[in-house]
């Protein structure tokens, strides 16, 4: 079966679309020859920048729509208290702001884990691949996202379902998980425990570092205030 | 197996597509709801009125002359006034919601003096004092703002304005104002005093004690028949003098300061005010027409 897999589709034939979504598709059910197949065909970069777009925008209207529809609501609740201070005119505008950061702040992120993953594969497994092409397939790789959409509008239509939204979330992380795995060990031609290593513990390692400084800054801040007493 | 990919990716594009329209339609056809809060000291409806008033020589005797207030107020507001009616002792209104308790009022009359007692839950309450009277008391309030209007009629000789949680007050004291005595205890709120005045009637003393909040005092007076001092501590914040007729000591958290020639003045206006955290500001005033004086 992995023999199968492995395999690199010939070029399909049919309409751009159709060999769109034979891309999805094959994400989800072939990643290994999907890869490939995007790596041979030389896929431009501007099909994956519009599938990351496209999700998390969806992902932060439906979010946004959730939020406006608790939030007016609250507020029309207090508005004895508020006086209307508080409009749905601010609340649209406080949405599509908090859309706008979660764009920018994701495709930051896109750059900076292909970032980590590319120097740990080039530069320590000395794989052959480039920061671009492997921002192409972990454009791809983010596909199972659409698992959180369908989650959060099972949320939003009732609560009850928030089991089902929970399992989708679990598996939608592992999911890419594997994919971002899949894609450095095309993109850069290595093993998949280096591939592994690369796209999930390296960026973890990263995180983790960073995490570690931003406390040690703020205990060194509460230690100011306090005197040096914690 | 390419079927599978192409029906898989269509998936994807109808689980995009049902994103975007449930997104788009949600907030209109499945609104989330939330139940309303019911304040019944805000509550927006009928609103009404209570009104008690007491006349002299139609409800109460001619000869009463003194009247102590005492006025509690839990929420809302408090405007006392004077009119130039020698024939009445007091009118109270009081507006508040129709499903909040009423206005309590009592009073008792012995040798001439009078305890008038007000009790209002929530709501504004207007008092209008009668100017051939000498009136004293207390107003007190847990939440809201006070507002007095010292004018020719006014003739108090000591009142305490207690704000117990948080609050604001206004004192306007215009030409001929009367008082002896004038203290403020607030715990979080603001106090503005505006002293427009060429003269008064009595020298009198104003105290206020603002435990976070600031005191502002605009003066505007003729230093020959006002006298006015301000003698001010903040224990964690800021004060200014920016009033060209006041000099004396003036730091950072403390000031000591007169108008010129405050001891030949006819009246004397003494301003003592402690404040905890925040801040005490004394300005100059521009006369601000409609307030009464």
């Amino acid at each position: 079966m992995g023999k199968v897999e492995n395999e690199t589709p010939r070029k399909g034939t049919g309409s751009y679309f159709a060999s769109f979504l034979n891309r999805i598709g094959g994400v989800f059910l072939a990643p290994d020859a999907t890869f490939n197949q995007i790596i041979a065909d030389k896929i431009g970069f501007w099909e994956p920048l519009v599938l990351v777009l496209l999700l998390v925008v969806i992902e932060a209207a439906v979010l946004s729509s959730l939020a406006y529809r608790m939030f007016s609501t609250f507020m029309t609740a207090i508005s004895p208290l508020s006086g209307g201070f508080i409009s749905p005119g601010f609340l649209s505008v406080a949405l599509l702001t908090m859309t706008f950061v979660t764009i920018v702040v994701t495709l930051i992120f896109w750059v900076i884990i292909v970032g980590i993953a590319h120097l740990t594969a080039k530069y320590i497994f000395n794989g052959d691949g480039s920061f671009v092409q492997l921002m192409k397939l972990y454009g791809y790789s983010f596909v199972p996202y659409s698992l959180v959409i369908l989650s959060t509008v099972l949320l939003g239509i009732s609560w009850v379902t928030w089991p089902v939204s929970a399992f989708l979330n679990i598996v939608m992380t592992f999911w890419i998980v594997l994919l971002m795995a899949v894609a450095v060990k095309h993109g850069y031609k290595i093993d998949i425990g280096k591939a592994f290593i690369s796209s999930f513990i390296g960026p973890m390692v990263v995180w983790l570092i960073m995490v570690s400084i931003f406390w040690v800054w703020i205990l060194v801040i509460i230690t100011s205030f306090t005197g040096g007493f914690i | 197996m390419a079927m599978a990919r192409i029906i898989l990716g269509e998936i994807f594009l109808a689980i995009l597509v049902t994103g975007l329209i449930y997104a788009a339609v949600s907030p209109t056809l499945q609104p989330t709801i939330f139940p309303r809060l019911r304040i019944p000291w805000f509550a927006e409806g009928k609103r009404v009125v209570d009104r008690y008033s007491l006349i002299k020589g139609t409800n109460v005797s001619e000869s009463v002359n003194f009247v102590k207030l005492n006025v509690t107020v839990n929420f809302g507001g408090i405007s006392l006034i004077f009119s130039n009616r020698s024939d009445m002792l007091f009118d109270a209104s009081f507006e508040r919601a129709a499903n909040t308790s009423q206005l309590e009022v009592s009073h008792s009359v012995s040798s001439g003096a009078m305890q008038a007692n007000f009790y209002g839950e929530a709501g504004g309450l207007n008092l209008t004092l009668g100017k051939n009277c000498q009136f004293s008391g207390d107003l007190d309030l847990r939440l809201g703002g006070v507002l007095i209007d010292l004018g020719q009629h006014s003739n108090i000789s000591e009142l305490g304005v207690v704000i117990r949680y948080i609050g604001g007050a206004l004192v306007n004291i215009g030409n001929d104002a009367s008082f002896e005595r004038l203290s403020f205890i607030m715990s979080v709120g603001g106090l503005q005093v505006n002293i427009d005045a060429d003269r008064l009637s009595r020298s009198g003393v104003i105290q206020p004690n603002i435990d976070i909040g600031a005191f502002s005092i605009g003066v505007k007076v003729d230093t020959k028949q006002v006298g006015a001092s301000l003698d001010a501590t903040v224990d964690t914040g800021g004060l200014s003098v920016n009033q060209p007729d006041f000099t004396g000591e003036v730091s950072t958290t403390h000031c000591s300061v007169k108008t010129k020639g405050y001891f030949d003045a006819a009246r004397n206006l003494a301003i003592k005010a402690n404040v905890g955290l925040g801040g005490v500001t004394l300005n100059g005033l521009q006369s601000i027409p409609g307030l009464g004086f």
